[in-house]
């Protein structure tokens, strides 16, 4: 419950420090860029609005999670405001996870408003409904939360600047794997193959929360790939949760 | 209350260093219903102290305890504590960050509500509560602060340096209200590098002296242990052999002015009545606690 209050006030904090206008002049944008594209596309243009209202959302929420991200329990304990919380009956856990709460509100918030504004770009254009168009909303919702939690995990043990740099390093370290894995090269160097499989290993896989030429391009991908895709997600949120709780249990928060 | 014992904490630079000793067995303890100043100059390691205490930085050993032998967390309810130049999330309201703080400690909007008459108006930040915080002065955030502090009732108030961005009708105002808060019951413990402030306000001090404590108890003790009063002594004309007897001699508008020790008063007004030299004025002098902890290094 204490977490929701801490949520409750972060969200606020949030609205109120107008991040909220980025994301309307984004989707404004979207819809600008879209309108534009579109007259130079042949035969699919309810495409182009999708690709680029996923594209969108996918790298607004991205950046949402780093900046804000890394700045979240930092920027608290260099303004005291974190010794006049935890200095009332709650405890860290709950104060971090109410920290995350209301950043993950605000990534759910500029997600579903570029959504709308992609989506009914789309179906305005003609385009036909899809499962995997809410999948894919979805998923960079997860994948926006892992990075979230990166980059906190980074800023509780380095800096902010150094939190965003690593956390940057991570996300595209994370895609180059996956591209690279899928050359001919790697999968015939059994030692470059190793390699690869330790770095999927120890970096989250984001590549499994990329759908979006499924839909594009109208590609079956099966319902269990799906569930995997959400699970792997889940799974590595309690685990990144975990870590960073137990970081920031022990911090000196001097 | 309270009760800190034999803390000891010590810092390191950097990884290669030598630890650098910030508390060096610190123990004390606070009764119910006190007001104890807790005086050090900057870097004695009070606000280290103080956040060890709130359970913000760990300590290499020790023990602290409050209401009757109970962990921090178990009792964190009744504890109001201001962190030193307190600052708060800019965009929200004074209101809403004075709700949130309520909040936390299971306050009702009602009984929020009530604190927030009860205690803004004293604080003087009434009319600004509904605008945000990034407008706020200074003195303005401290007084927020102290709202946040006592919004919740707590039994007993941890103060870090409250009179800091002050002017003066502020720290009158914040110090009129610690005293009223003490007649009301409530235990205060107030760490401030102003001696005169805590001198004000309390009725017993803990003096840090470069992580060691160097005094606990009364202000009043402390002063009389540590001072030997001095008589200000100004004759109508100097008198041989009296320069002999004083501690000091200034010439004020002509005159002499003597300063001499209680002790040699009857022999210094003797000698100066024999050579027929008028006594002008006598004022006996007794030091402040600042003079005794500042000015004279540490307390013995």
């Amino acid at each position: 419950m204490k977490s929701l209050t801490v949520a409750k006030y972060t969200f606020s904090e949030f609205i109120q420090s107008k991040v909220l206008y980025n994301i309307f002049f984004l989707s404004l944008g979207l819809l600008v860029l879209t309108y534009v594209a579109s007259e130079f596309t042949y035969g699919a243009p309810n495409k182009v609005a999708l690709d680029f209202g996923l594209g969108a959302a996918s790298i607004s929420t991205l950046l949402i999670s780093i900046f804000l991200g890394a700045n979240l329990i930092v920027r608290e304990i260099e303004n005291r405001t974190l010794y006049m919380i935890t200095s009332r009956p709650i405890t860290r856990t709950e104060f971090l996870l109410g920290k995350m709460i209301g950043l993950i509100g605000i990534v759910i918030i500029n997600t579903l408003i570029l959504a709308s504004v992609s989506l009914s770009l789309y179906f305005f254009l003609g385009g036909e409904w899809s499962n995997l168009i809410i999948f894919s909303f979805i998923f960079i919702i997860l994948e926006a939360i892992i990075v979230l939690l990166v980059v906190i995990l980074f800023s509780l043990v380095t800096n902010t600047i150094l939190a965003v740099v690593n956390t940057l390093v991570v996300y595209v370290s994370s895609y180059a794997i996956y591209e690279v894995g899928k050359t001919t090269f790697a999968s015939n160097n059994i030692v470059f193959k190793k390699m690869i499989e330790v770095g999927n290993f120890i970096l989250p896989s984001l590549s499994n929360f990329n759908i979006k030429e499924y839909i594009l391009y109208e590609k079956m991908i099966e319902t269990p790939n799906l569930l995997y895709g959400f699970s792997y997600g889940v799974v590595y949120i309690c685990f990144l949760l975990f870590i960073a709780i137990l970081i920031f249990n022990k911090k000196n928060l001097d | 209350m309270f009760e800190v014992k034999d803390i000891k904490k010590s810092y390191k630079s950097d990884f290669w260093s030598k630890p650098n000793d910030v508390l060096t067995g610190v123990s004390f303890s606070v009764e119910e219903g006190q007001v104890v100043g807790f005086l050090g100059a900057n870097g004695a390691g009070k606000t280290t102290l103080l956040k060890i205490m709130m359970g913000f930085s760990s300590m290499d050993s020790g023990e602290i305890h409050f209401f009757d032998h109970q962990e921090f967390k178990s009792v964190a309810k009744d504890i109001g504590y201001l962190p030193e130049r307190p600052y708060f999330y800019p965009h929200l309201t004074g209101r809403e960050m004075v709700e949130f703080m309520g909040t936390l400690c299971d306050f009702n909007s009602t009984a929020i509500n009530e604190n927030i008459n009860k205690y803004a108006k004293r604080l003087k930040i009434d009319f600004a509560l509904d605008r945000k915080i990034k407008g706020y002065s200074k003195g303005m955030l401290q007084r927020l602060g102290m709202l946040c502090t006592l919004i919740h009732n707590p039994r007993l108030i941890i103060l870090d340096e409250p009179l800091s961005g002050l002017d003066p009708q502020g720290r009158k105002d914040i110090k009129d209200l610690i005293v009223e808060l003490s007649n009301e019951g409530k235990t205060i413990f107030f760490s401030s590098h102003i001696v005169n402030d805590v001198e004000e306000v309390c009725e017993k001090v803990v003096v840090l002296d470069k992580g060691k404590i160097v005094y606990k108890g009364s202000i009043v003790d402390l002063i009389n242990e540590n001072s030997s009063q001095t008589v200000v002594v100004t004759l109508s004309r100097e008198v041989l052999g009296l320069k002999e007897l004083s501690l000091s001699l200034s010439n004020i508008n002509d005159k002499p002015v003597y300063t001499i020790k209680e002790s040699d008063r009857e022999e210094f007004l003797a000698i100066a009545l024999q050579n027929k030299s008028k006594v002008l004025k006598l004022v006996t002098s007794t030091p402040t606690l600042e003079e005794v902890v500042y000015s004279t290094g540490t307390v013995s």
